[in-house]
């Protein structure tokens, strides 16, 4: 085969390639929205479920992120990005839940504007026994705290009424509704904990997921095993020797590990310390309907009666 | 039944996912011939991870993350010629040892700096489904570019890696060539890198290759074979990807994984069965 | 020490000297090849006989003196000194057809950017033919047998249009009728002018089929018209007590003597 035959072999099967690409595009479009419905999706669950009581019966909202997988480690298949180029409206958390799965979002084209749910809300400071935080890292689990949800509540609201104008009154109303069963639960979160002294209102996590939690209701974060927000770091020695002294010079009763977490390391300072570990906290994702958490309500309350049950 | 063959590309981001693809499956396949012949099937995965240490001092410095991870890139192939000039060490030796060192001195590195660890190589593994027409134009530039450089340099990169001997003594320069090759990789690998991810790169890198030399006799024949194969993997692959509902990356490199399978069994005089009916034919 | 008056063009070496690994393994060297002249280089095992070669063709560096071919170092010249090894460390598994192989002993004209012409291709099939192995041009070289392996390497050798062709040990472990076509062929390329030196064990071919010997077990012992060369003193001083003197015969055991450098 000769080279410059090659050559030009190569090239016209690339340009024939390109061209039939281009062609295809032209062909068929994404079919067309139906009696006016919005397309909405959000990435995470938690999201999609809040979103569901503003948005009431008017439309259904979808979720990106399966249930139980990390939003930064999932790979979306086409499929899933379909459902986002053809959405109305993106909903994502922001502050860096999403990491590399926004950048695939926004790629993933379709003209749907994304609305970062939790911007506006200050990152929180870290209290003194936590690390400290990264140059330009908030941390984003703000919707552990249900006092901060109204902003996520309040800008879906918004997004909403701006997409579905007709429906601005009936979004109105349920994100009213909505609001009245946080403040619900916030009561009902408050009189859980009051059963704690506050002396003993220890907290250890295994990442920084709950510091909105423990600064609304009064807990001390004693330290995290894994020293940041993310999940997929490693601590080194001398961190977890800080964090093992701390424990016991704390007299904090127990690690708490979320479901999908890997909890080896916990369990190793646990031994040591001879605190607890809880395992099966939730953070991000609800649970199917049948399981303990279909909804984000059930979700904070579920992991309210763990913490406090850890304490008894 | 068009509308099944043209459904999965009405989504822009599907056309970009096939146009990198097939730039990213022909350039990586026709390099891959060299990698598969002077065995070096892990520098692509061992480059993918060397970057790391680039990556973290390029954040650090506040530079540019990609810069940083094309000097580490070409450094750590640097060092695997040094290492394995004139057979001092094996060119997969040398590969090994570089792989881990990098990865940890990145590892070391990122532990100093407490953020999201992963994001800080994610930023540079792309993948396949979230190219941006930017990413596009750099591939294809840097495809053309590989491809040309390596058409014209043909017989030499050959002469290289078949005979260095007959090279040097025919003053083509071996050595240098062998860099050249290197460098060419390690460019390929880190854009292609950014803009597919690190399985699709690694397996495109020996795959189709290794395919193609089980079905043709010269190396030429191979380069085209295997890109080809390249090409059909890739199309391929964000089909079943699609109607699947999978990832699309692995989806690719399934494909193009069977293809090798299906060569290895049945390839014309190389296959397992031909072999059998040869010798069963010879005794 | 040098054969005939040297007619020039030719090759002349100069009190060339070779290390290898930091050990001196030829040394100061100095002859006088003519033009067209065939030399036959013997020697024990780790004489020196593949380093000499090596040097020649700029595989190895001097250490010290000059070589000259036609007043012009040769090393990495455009009219090169082709070389064939005893044994080729070669990947034999690579996908090459024996064309390409000998095609590119053409290489080094056709300089870095330019593709083979027709005219080198031309080249190439009169090599093949010339080494009875046009037939075999389109297989991979790796499914020949050692001998035909040989041949294409050989092929290639003659495709360079060298001036001067060193065979390294060619006559060992080939059957009588391969060497009789190997001779055949050094005396075609005597009448077209090429020079040619090959090492070999056979002492027997060496003196009667060679115009020159040259002798060297580290350094050149004799040099000169065989009859010159294989005498008494010169064999004991190359084979040292390798060699024994009966009244007619002298044996030489040529086992084990040394390390040749690879």
């Amino acid at each position: 085969m000769s080279r410059l035959g090659a050559l030009g072999a190569l090239g016209i099967f690339l340009f024939g390639a390109a061209a039939a690409t281009a062609a295809l595009a032209g062909c068929g479009s994404s079919a067309a929205a139906d009696g006016g419905a919005l397309r909405v999706v959000a990435t995470e669950s938690f999201l999609a479920d809040i979103a569901q009581n503003v948005a009431g019966e008017r439309f259904t909202v979808d979720t990106l992120v399966p249930l139980g997988a990390d939003p930064h480690a999932f790979e979306p298949a086409p499929r899933d990005l379909a459902l986002v180029a053809d959405a109305d409206l993106v909903i994502a958390n922001g502050g860096g839940l999403e990491g590399p799965l926004l950048d695939l979002v926004k790629n993933a084209g379709g003209s749907a504007p994304i609305v970062e749910a939790s911007a506006g809300l200050r990152g929180r400071t870290p209290q003194p026994g936590e690390p400290p935080p990264a140059a330009g890292q908030t941390d984003p689990h703000f919707w552990l705290d249900p006092e901060l949800v109204k902003t996520y509540v309040a800008a879906m609201r918004d997004a909403f009424a701006q997409a579905d104008p007709a429906g601005a009154e009936v979004y109105a109303a349920n994100a009213a509704a909505y609001e009245q069963k946080l403040d619900d639960l916030d009561a009902w979160i408050e009189a859980q904990v009051a059963e704690i002294p506050p002396a003993e209102r220890k907290l250890v996590m295994n990442h920084a997921s709950h510091g909105y939690f423990a600064d609304r209701y009064g807990f001390q974060v004693v330290g995290t095993v894994i020293p940041g927000v993310g999940t997929s770091e490693s601590p080194t020695a001398q961190q977890l020797g800080e964090l093992t002294r701390a424990i016991r010079d704390s007299g904090a009763r127990a690690i708490f590990v979320e479901t999908d977490e890997n909890p080896e390391l916990a369990r190793q300072i646990a031994a040591e310390t001879g605190v607890e570990v809880v395992t099966d906290l939730l953070d991000h994702s609800l649970t199917p309907a049948d399981g303990v958490a279909p909804t984000y309500i059930d979700m904070m309350k579920f992991d309210t009666q763990r913490i406090v049950e850890a304490f008894r | 039944m068009i509308h099944w063959l043209t459904e999965p590309f009405t989504f822009e981001f599907m056309q970009r996912a096939l146009a990198a693809s097939l730039i990213v499956g022909v350039v990586c396949s026709v390099l891959g011939c060299f990698v598969v012949l002077r065995a070096m099937a892990f520098l692509g995965d061992a480059l993918a991870h060397a970057i790391l240490p680039g990556v973290a001092i390029a954040y650090l410095l506040g530079a540019n993350l990609l810069a940083g991870a094309l000097i580490a890139a070409v450094l750590v192939a640097s060092f695997i010629g040094l290492f394995s000039r004139k057979g001092a060490v094996k060119e997969d030796t040398a590969i090994g040892i570089l792989f881990a060192a990098a990865l940890a001195l990145g590892v070391v590195l990122i532990s100093t700096v407490r953020s999201y660890a992963t994001d800080l190589t994610h930023i540079l593994f792309g993948n396949v489904l979230g190219v941006s027409p930017g990413d596009l134009w750099v591939t294809a530039i840097l495809a053309v570019a590989v491809l040309a450089t390596v058409m014209l340099l043909y017989k030499e990169l050959l002469l290289a890696s078949f005979d260095p001997v007959l090279a040097h003594t025919l003053g083509r320069r071996p050595e240098l060539l062998r860099f050249v090759m290197l460098f060419l990789l390690a460019f390929t690998v880190v854009v292609s890198l950014q803009t597919v991810g690190v399985g699709l790169v690694a397996a495109m890198l020996v795959t189709p290759a290794a395919t193609a030399y089980l079905l043709t006799r010269r190396l030429a024949a191979m380069m085209a074979v295997a890109a080809a194969l390249g090409a059909a993997c890739s199309v391929a692959g964000l089909y079943l990807s699609y109607y699947l509902n999978v990832a699309s990356g692995a989806a690719v490199v399934l494909v193009a994984t069977a293809l090798f399978l299906a060569a290895f069994v049945a390839a014309p005089h190389r296959g397992l069965l031909a072999r059998r009916l040869a010798r069963r034919g010879a005794a | 020490m040098s054969a005939a008056a040297c007619e020039p063009p030719c090759l002349s070496l100069d009190h060339v000297t070779v290390a290898y690994r930091g050990r001196i393994v030829l040394q100061d060297v100095t002859m006088s090849v003519p033009h067209g002249g065939q030399v036959a280089v013997v020697g024990p095992n780790g004489a020196g006989k593949s380093t000499l070669f090596k040097a020649l063709v700029g595989l190895l560096p001097l250490r010290e003196g000059r070589i000259e071919l036609r007043d012009r170092d040769p090393r990495g010249a455009a009219e090169p000194i082709a070389y064939v090894p005893q044994r080729e460390e070669i990947d034999w598994s690579f996908p090459v057809t024996v064309a390409d192989v000998v095609m590119m002993g053409r290489y080094g004209r056709l300089g870095w950017l330019r593709r083979p012409q027709a005219a080198d291709r031309e080249v190439v099939t009169r090599c093949l033919e010339e080494l009875s192995i046009d037939d075999l041009a389109t297989r991979p070289v790796g499914e020949l047998s050692g001998g035909q392996q040989q041949r294409v390497f050989l092929a290639r050798a003659l495709a360079q249009e060298p001036h001067v062709l060193l065979l390294d040990e060619p006559f060992t472990g080939v059957d009588v009728n391969a060497k009789e076509a190997l001779l055949e062929l050094l005396e075609r390329l005597r009448r077209l002018g090429i020079t040619v030196l090959v090492s070999t064990h056979d002492m027997q071919t060496a003196s009667q089929r060679f115009a020159h010997v040259a002798l060297l077990n580290g350094r050149l012992i004799a040099y000169g018209a065989p009859a010159d060369v294989f005498t008494p003193p010169h064999i004991s001083t190359a084979f040292g007590g390798h060699a024994l003197f009966l009244d007619e015969m002298v044996v030489i055991d040529d086992c084990c003597h040394g390390e040749e450098p690879a």
